[in-house]
């Protein structure tokens, strides 16, 4: 895949403050995303995934800030204090869901006229035609009747229906980017699968690049195009989706693989990865996987590795051969 | 459950209904006008031809409150609608902006109310003309503060919720976001109580007119009927019963309201 890239974030600091002390939320993040792709973060929580991407438009709760960092939108600078600049973008451009679609849809409105609330705010379109344009939507994420589900309001939906109805508001003013934050955590299988394939069609259908965040490494494999790996606000290992399932380099993927629940196993335990979720504000020098790690060694402890090439388009920050 | 089920604000919205009736068609309930003085029959106890008696001036009492309800009715609506409007400007912007606005918007609160409020409006009224747009502007200028305080903390809590974020999300500007996501969310417990406040500002204009600063005679208020009774009381009970009753009614009958609403929104 050689197409073009379409967000590259470089050198990212995002730092939370709070009374006295700092917390590097997201250190040096480097992050390329090319059109039409589909590129997954996977982490524990607590590890800065949510927090990067909130970052890229600057969405971050009033603790949280850019230190330090550059990002690049479509060829374009996303500039961080331009409030103007960013409304155009969100929505618009970079659109998000997030995991408890039920709590993101407003109670006191129908499904269709906060679909429509996009199309008002964003291509001041009149209302006569934009609700057509809603019915488009609503069908095209597979809400059918779309004339039906306009008036429905969020209590009336399922969890699957309301993330459908958020995804169709999110893809309504037709974005290049859709963030999706652990958009079917709280679903069940079933219906993450069709969730799962819905923003797979959108992405062929609508040329739409999506950005996934989850913890779930077992439902990326046929999804995904690559995957990013992150730890304590960094990302340790990133590249193809294939190739590191297959050939993980870092001890930290390949524990979290491990976790995963496999047929053979199925009289013992589930693995865990000892020791706790690395603490932000407490964090060890060196390598910041180091207390857990099985294979540590005496360098790892001092300094913190550097991307090494493991083969092409994959990347893993481990002083491990 | 219908709202009807609930008796509290079945029968408040009874007298409410009731009162705003009398209220709006006064000229053609009243049996007679408020200002006609007939010498021949002063201080009549309530009989056939005079309900609820005649006063000092001869004027017949349940014509001058007919009237009089009027007056307080419009004077809580109006004082409440002016209040609440200041009080969903400066309460949504301290909530949602926080920071700075926050923090001085909550001061100005608290400095307004460490006055006690009736005698601010006293000073107030003393300086300016005793009629009745300006006890209404006044009693509005001064009874804000709750309702800051209430949609300050409604929106504080609002904001936080998930589908603020998404709209922000999404692109929806600041002012967007204030008066379509948060305020309607917040309607419940603001219009408990504007109606609970409509109840407060009924009794200030009523203890203004009583002390001769609110409505001025000969425009009937229940406070001045009973301010005029004051100089009776001891051979015309009824000059100073029946407005007092009226003014209780109408309080009680605002509050089973608020109360009511209160819980049917729950």
């Amino acid at each position: 895949m050689n197409s073009n890239i379409l967000l590259k974030a470089s050198k990212l600091n995002t730092r939370i403050f709070y009374k006295d002390s700092v917390v590097n939320a997201v250190c040096d993040l480097d992050l390329e995303l090319r059109e039409k792709e589909i590129l997954a973060i996977i982490g524990e929580s607590g590890c800065g995934k949510t927090m990067s991407m909130l970052s890229l438009t600057n969405l971050l709760p009033q603790s949280a800030k850019i230190t330090e960092g550059q990002i690049l939108f479509n060829g374009k600078d996303i500039e961080m204090d331009n409030e103007d600049q960013l409304r155009k973008i969100r929505g618009a451009q970079i659109s998000y869901v997030f995991q408890d679609a039920t709590a993101s849809l407003n109670p006191l409105f129908s499904v269709g006229e906060q679909i429509r609330e996009m199309f008002i705010t964003h291509e001041k379109i009149p209302s006569a035609e934009s609700k057509n344009k809603v019915l488009e939507v609503l069908e095209s994420v597979n809400l059918k009747p779309a004339e039906k589900y306009y008036s429905y309001y969020p209590h009336q939906l399922s969890g699957g229906m309301n993330q459908r109805a958020m995804i169709a508001m999110a893809i309504a003013s037709k974005p290049k980017l859709l963030i999706a934050d652990e958009p079917t955590s709280s679903l069940d299988r079933i219906t993450e699968m069709q969730i799962l394939n819905l923003l797979r069609d959108l992405n062929k259908k609508m040329n739409l690049s999506i950005i996934f965040i989850t913890h779930n490494i077992s439902i990326i494999e046929n999804f995904a195009d690559r995957i990013v790996i992150m730890y304590a606000g960094r990302i340790i290992e990133k590249g193809d989706a294939k190739e590191i399932l297959r050939n993980p380099k870092h001890p930290y993927t390949k524990a979290l693989l491990k976790c995963l629940p496999k047929k053979e196993n199925k009289d013992k335990f589930l693995n865990t990865i000892e020791g706790n979720v690395a603490d932000l504000s407490d964090l060890p020098d060196g390598c910041k996987f180091n207390p857990r790690c099985p294979y540590v060694m005496d360098v790892c402890l001092k300094e913190e590795p550097e991307f090494k090439k493991v083969s092409e388009g994959h990347f893993t920050k481990c002083y491990l051969e | 459950m219908s709202a009807l089920d609930n008796k509290t604000l079945f029968w408040g919205l009874f007298f409410v209904i009731l009162l705003s009736l009398i209220a709006v068609f006064a000229q053609f309930i009243s049996p007679y006008a408020y200002d006609t003085i007939d010498a021949d029959n002063i201080l009549q106890p309530p009989s056939a031809g005079h309900i609820f008696g005649t006063d000092q001036l001869g004027r017949d009492v349940l014509s001058r409150m007919i009237y009089g309800t009027r007056i307080s009715l419009s004077v809580g609506f109006i004082a409440v609608g002016i209040a609440t409007f200041i009080g969903i400007i400066l309460g949504s912007m301290a909530g949602f902006y926080g920071g700075f606005i926050d923090r001085a918007i909550t001061i100005f609160i608290d400095i307004m109310l460490c006055f006690p409020v009736f005698f601010l409006i006293l000073a107030i009224v003393a300086l300016l003309e005793p009629n009745i747009y300006n006890i209404m502007i006044v009693i509005g200028l001064t009874s804000w503060m709750g309702q800051a305080r209430l949609i300050r903390a409604e929106i504080l809590s609002l904001k936080e919720r998930d589908f603020i974020l998404a709209e922000k999300v999404l692109g929806a500007s600041n002012q967007r976001i204030i008066f379509f996501h948060l305020l309607p969310n917040a309607v419940g417990p603001v219009i408990v109580s504007a109606i609970l406040g409509i109840a407060g500002a009924i009794l200030v204009e009523s203890g203004l007119s009583f002390l001769g600063i609110g409505i001025q005679p000969p425009t009937p208020s229940w406070g001045n009927i009973l301010s005029e009774a004051k100089s009776t009381l001891g051979i015309a009970w009824w000059l100073s019963v029946f407005p007092g009753l009226a003014i209780f009614i109408t309080i009680i009958s605002y509050n089973l309201v608020g109360e009511g609403l209160k819980k049917y929104l729950r």
